[in-house]
């Protein structure tokens, strides 16, 4: 036996699962296994970030080869397709999305509706719609709260931060188009945002709302700059 | 291709604007079909392989906004697990080894080497700490996705003694970097 053959082998531990899932060599079952630890333990998907990067300049052994248009094709038909389900770009988002929970629902009921039903008694009459917006996370860190028809939108900041040199800019993402802005979102615990005209007959339960990290004054572009913070879509309540 | 392209065409695709979308897979796609291919060796499985990675992309763009990563190495890591997960559930047996066993051809692509020469030369570097079986391992079983078993085959040797090997060849490579 060589003396390499008898080398002890490194006992696991989780920095080496993270090493040998980045790789690429464990087989199917302890690949799911991973892949739920990095869902839910930061500290694990950092291991896992930190060989991801370690590994990949070992990238550069990848030729570029030009895929067939019918591959670009079958995507577009895939994901933009019009179809009885809107959007189906965001009905994928919406699996993603799956820490959208009961709980962070009710969560954003507690913290809006009431403050809402007090100032606005006519709101029975229509059904209005709610958008918490989370984190990748799952954290909610802004809600927004609509009621069909109004010219006006409630966005509440449940926990985020951003640098004193930057303002958070809402976005409406109803799938058809390109993200659109709705303006700066005000430095404040709960802010009302007056909405353009003609966007007030587009929002209806099913759109997305996302905020992102803009220079002041918003975006001068016209798209997201920034990160993007918090993403959700909205449903009736 | 720019890295700062890449990573400002992310953030726009997280909020769904397809312009960003469509402009990413041209700039992206022949690097992230040319890690398919060359994972899953048939090419009618790696053009199935890319349009998946590309719903991926659209779907989890949000999370490359936090993310420290790279964008391109982000990218080609949702292609590389997403093809290693199918060479894995395959249930007919890999094809043989050697028939695309060729480490040679993992010469660096050009344009990514100028991007981004410094930390490829660093861990080249380190590589060459390495016996040199052991970091042909090291670069088979990342490029190709080979699991222990496989490489076990190809180069001849016990299934443990490959775990021993890429495990110490791992915490070697890291301890090299972190110098």
């Amino acid at each position: 036996m060589s003396g390499a053959e008898n080398e002890m082998m490194p006992e696991g531990g989780d920095d080496l699962l993270a090493a040998e899932y980045v790789l690429g060599v464990l087989d199917v079952s302890a690949r799911r296994f991973v892949e739920a630890r990095i869902e839910s333990e930061r500290a694990f998907a950092r291991m896992v970030d930190g060989w991801q990067q370690i590994l990949a300049p070992l990238d550069d052994a990848y030729v570029t080869v030009a895929p067939p248009p019918k591959v670009k094709a079958a995507l577009d038909k895939r994901l933009f397709a019009p179809s009885g389900v809107k959007a189906p770009g965001l009905f994928q988002s919406l699996a993603f999305w799956r820490g959208l929970s009961l709980a962070s629902l009710a969560l954003a009921a507690f913290v809006v509706v009431p403050e809402f039903l007090r100032t606005n008694p006519q709101v029975a009459k229509v059904i209005p719609i709610v958008a918490p917006m989370q984190a990748d996370t799952g954290e909610v860190r802004f809600v927004a709260f609509y009621e069909p028809g109004s010219d006006e939108i409630r966005v509440t900041r449940l926990k985020a931060e951003k640098g004193t040199d930057r303002d958070y800019e809402l976005w409406f993402v109803d799938g058809s188009s390109k993200p659109e802005s709705m303006g700066v979102v005000p430095d404040a615990e709960s802010v009302t945002l007056k909405i353009k005209p003609e966007m007030v007959a587009r929002i209806n339960a099913g759109d997305a709302f996302a905020v992102s990290v803009e220079p002041i004054g918003g975006s001068p572009t016209g798209t997201a700059t920034g990160p993007v913070i918090a993403v959700g879509v909205s449903k009736a309540v | 291709m720019s890295a700062d392209e890449l990573s400002s065409l992310l953030p726009r695709i997280a909020l769904k604007d397809r312009a960003a979308f469509d402009r990413l897979y041209a700039v992206a796609a022949p690097k992230l079909f040319g890690v398919c291919l060359r994972i899953l060796s048939e090419r009618s499985e790696a053009e199935d392989a890319l349009q998946e990675v590309f719903v991926k992309i659209w779907s989890r763009a949000d999370r490359y906004a936090q993310s420290d990563a790279s964008a391109l190495g982000w990218l080609c890591a949702i292609a590389r697990n997403h093809a290693i997960d199918r060479i894995r559930s395959r249930q007919k047996p890999a094809q043989p080894i050697d028939e695309a066993y060729d480490i040679a051809d993992t010469a660096p692509d050009p344009e990514r080497q100028a991007v981004n020469s410094g930390e490829g030369r660093r861990i080249d570097r380190c590589m060459q700490e390495l016996d040199q079986g052991k970091a042909d391992a090291v670069k088979l079983a990342y490029v190709e996705g080979r699991s222990y078993e496989e490489l076990a085959v190809r180069f001849d040797v016990p299934l443990n003694t490959m775990r021993t090997w890429l495990r110490r060849s791992l915490l070697k490579l890291k301890e090299c970097l972190e110098r």
